[in-house]
């Protein structure tokens, strides 16, 4: 079965060479373009893996990080935030609130990549 | 419109017959401004349209590149893995597409840029790989040497970027252009490029660097990896006092405590602002041979300077200026004072805290509120 990805970014752009790079990879890709869209998504469907943007409209920061690990379906859904917020306290912040992983951008795509296999690797072999 | 027909023949009749001069004249007025109306409505309208119909062309060229980009480029992982026929191709197309009309060229400078200011790794050498062999570097350069300043801080944006080395020299002319706007843009490419003399600016600008212009070069400068950081207590004899503010978070940002003479020593400088920047920069590097002087100016100091004194004094925390932050506390009579030095007890490690708060005589109930309020970590956010 194929893994299921959610991508919150506000940023277009990014969305589609996320999307592009990652269908490539044998995923099944769903994105949200704001918080609200993302949270409606992820209390409907079951995430292998979140990759976020912190500075995304409506819900946003640690409160959609928060908000998802509340959901029933993806509690424990890794989740990746990509973000251009570089402060320190930040990151340790987020990574606190129990986030696999802190991409600052600009970032690699296939850092990205390689990240997100590696994460879902447990479940590919479990599968 | 039959408004303005009717308002055309009333306005005739007021004028040909023989109304005062009075009525006549606001008559004209009147039409006039009826006129005037018309044309405003009218611009802001086409204005709206003009601007949405810019913003579709700008968004189909978009996508158009984009399916470029996305179907020929981005679905490889290196610039070598690119078969040289579909390489050669996908510039050809969008040569042709840059060539077709100035929202095009737009859009394909503009998403190339994004792409790189966004992205690392393979990605970012393709699209570097792809701005070089469309030539767009030459747009760039007409860019910097056009007479408007937006112009220039766009191509300046655009050298950044693209992290374009070859066009220095035309950087280096903006240096001293009349624009501040676009000398500093001109400083944040050197430094982003760690070009040659790019700390030259500290020296050689001559007005006052805005809040968000020193935020634009702090930035520039934590953000580049492998600058070379100057010992940025040189810039201290500066006239720019912009210059010294900045040098001062330097110091603090890359931990310069070589520099804490020299700051204690600027303690008696006469500007009160940046008197404070100073104090409250002494405390951020916790220096304890600081603590004297920082108790000598206090009695000289404003309030707020006096605040700025005791969170230093706090942040440094020796424990040498427990009983002068006690006094302080105890004899406040302007609230900012009481509340820094309450904070400032608080910021005291564990048990020496509980032995300054147990060695308070008696408070009255102002003091006793404030030492609850200070003593919830989340309330001192932005004091220490």
């Amino acid at each position: 079965m194929k893994s299921r990805v959610l991508i919150v970014d506000d940023e277009l752009l990014i969305i589609n060479l996320l999307k592009t790079r990652l269908t490539r990879e044998d995923l099944l890709v769903d994105i949200a373009r704001d918080g609200q869209e993302a949270l409606k998504k992820a209390s409907s469907k079951k995430y292998d893996l979140i990759l976020t943007d912190l500075m995304v409209p409506n819900v946003a920061g640690r409160e959609l990080i928060m908000q998802i690990q509340q959901s029933k379906l993806n509690a424990n859904t890794p989740i990746i935030v990509l973000s251009s917020l570089s402060s320190d306290e930040l990151i340790v912040d987020v990574l606190a609130a129990g986030v696999k992983d802190y991409i600052v951008k600009p970032f690699s795509v296939d850092v990205i990549v390689a990240k997100i296999k590696q994460l879902l690797i447990p479940k590919l072999s479990v599968a | 419109m039959m408004l303005t027909a009717l308002s055309s023949v009333e306005f005739c009749t007021v004028i040909s017959s023989d109304y005062p001069d009075i009525v006549r004249l606001a008559a004209f007025i009147a039409f006039v401004a009826s006129i005037l109306t018309i044309v405003v409505v009218f611009v802001i309208f086409y204005n709206r349209v003009a601007k949405l119909k810019a913003r579709k062309i700008a968004d189909e060229a978009d996508n158009i590149i984009l399916e470029e980009l996305g179907e020929h480029i981005f679905n490889y992982d290196s610039v070598d893995d690119i078969p040289e026929h579909e390489l050669k191709a996908t510039v050809r197309t969008l040569n042709s597409l840059k060539n077709q009309s100035s929202a095009l060229r737009n859009s394909v400078v503009r998403l190339l840029v994004y792409f790189q200011k966004n992205l690392t790794g393979a990605v970012s050498r393709i699209v570097s790989s792809a701005y070089s062999r469309l030539r767009l570097r030459e747009f760039a350069l007409r860019k910097l040497r056009s007479s408007y300043w937006f112009y220039k801080t766009q191509g300046l944006a655009e050298v950044q970027a693209m992290k374009d080395d070859h066009s220095l020299p035309e950087v280096y002319k903006l240096l001293k252009d009349s624009n501040q706007d676009v000398r500093v843009a001109a400083y944040t490419v050197l430094l982003r490029l760690k070009a040659k003399d790019c700390f030259d600016f500290m020296v050689k600008e001559p007005d006052e660097l805005s809040d968000w212009h020193q935020i634009v070069l702090h930035d520039a400068m934590v953000k580049t990896e492998g600058l070379e950081i100057p010992d940025f207590k040189i810039y201290f004899s500066s006239e720019n006092t912009s210059i010294i503010f900045l040098s001062i978070k330097l110091i603090v940002d890359y931990k310069q405590f070589n520099a804490i003479p020299k700051l204690l020593s600027f303690l008696d400088h006469d500007d009160e602002r940046v008197r404070n920047h100073l104090i409250m920069a002494l405390g951020q590097l916790q220096a304890e041979n600081g603590e004297d002087r920082l108790i000598e100016r206090y009695a000289a100091e404003s309030i707020k300077n006096k605040a700025a004194i005791l969170i230093a004094l706090g942040r440094i925390s020796s424990g040498l200026a427990v009983k002068f932050i006690t006094e302080k506390f105890l004899e406040a009579e302007h609230f900012l004072v009481l509340k820094c030095a309450a904070a400032a007890i608080f910021s005291h490690p564990e048990p020496l805290r509980e032995k300054i708060l147990k060695d308070l005589p008696d408070l009255n109930n102002e003091q006793k509120a404030i030492l609850r309020h200070v003593a919830e970590p989340s309330n001192n956010y932005g004091i220490l």
